[in-house]
């Protein structure tokens, strides 16, 4: 989950989900659009382990990402 | 500014420009403090890779940068933390540094070395984040930055964010 801020351009953040996740530039846009429309977006899922791997890459690219189990989103 | 000719990615910055960039840097390091040097640290910990802090940092900045990772679950937060944190403090100093290296060319248009634009991305990034939070940036003020008399520091943002912006458009596919 990755949740709205106001500092991390939305350029930034659509390229973001192109990189990490080899989304293409359409579906990371509708994803940078739904974080900045609705405050936060559920941008993958998966394993534990997966989404972990997942949210310390969004910390490191400075994304504010968190993770929840399915059903408490 | 950033800007793209052929395959090159190429950065023209004026010497005041660069002084800021140097001395926004030089916050940023500062603020990272490298985790090895802590003092009291446990070698064998450090060794495994379990040095790191279990709680989010009172420091607004340090607590944007390196945020809970399970809201509302203080325990799973601090594992994720102790494990995660030194490694991306790391990278957060080591991309400074490639940065800082790179800027002594400058000032002036230089080509940037294609495997350092990482490193330019995330800094900038860091540096925008660490700079927003603590002007308390948001969405409201963030609407009058073009307004004039906001105070410098907001300029020197509006300018960060404007450089983070053509460095994206130039390596966009």
């Amino acid at each position: 989950m990755v949740w709205n801020d106001p500092i991390n351009l939305m350029s930034y953040v659509t390229y973001v989900f192109q990189t990490y996740f080899g989304y293409d530039k359409t579906k990371a846009e509708t994803l940078m659009l739904d974080v900045h429309n609705k405050g936060r977006a559920v941008v993958s899922a998966g394993s534990r382990e997966e989404m972990e791997r997942d949210v310390t890459a969004m910390h490191s690219f400075g994304l504010w990402a968190t993770m929840a189990k399915d059903g408490d989103v | 500014m950033f800007r793209r000719s052929g395959t090159e990615v190429l950065l023209d910055l004026e010497e005041i420009e660069v002084e800021l960039l140097n001395s926004l840097i030089g916050q940023i390091l500062e603020l990272l403090h490298d985790p090895e040097e802590e003092e009291h640290s446990d070698p064998l910990a450090k060794l495994v890779g379990l040095n790191g802090p279990t709680v989010i940092s009172s420091d607004p900045v340090l607590a944007r940068l390196f945020p809970d990772a399970y809201p509302d679950d203080e325990a799973n937060s601090a594992d994720f933390r102790r494990f995660t944190q030194p490694d991306l403090q790391r990278q957060k100093i080591f991309n400074a540094h490639i940065v800082r290296n790179d800027l002594l060319a400058f000032p002036g248009e230089h080509e940037l070395d294609p495997a350092n634009i990482n490193a330019w991305l995330l800094t900038l990034n860091d540096i925008r984040l660490a700079l927003g939070t603590r002007i308390g940036l948001d969405h409201e003020t963030q609407a009058q930055l073009s307004d004039e008399s906001l105070t410098p520091i907001f300029g020197i943002y509006d300018w960060l964010s404007g450089v983070q912006s053509s460095l994206v458009e130039s390596i966009e596919q």
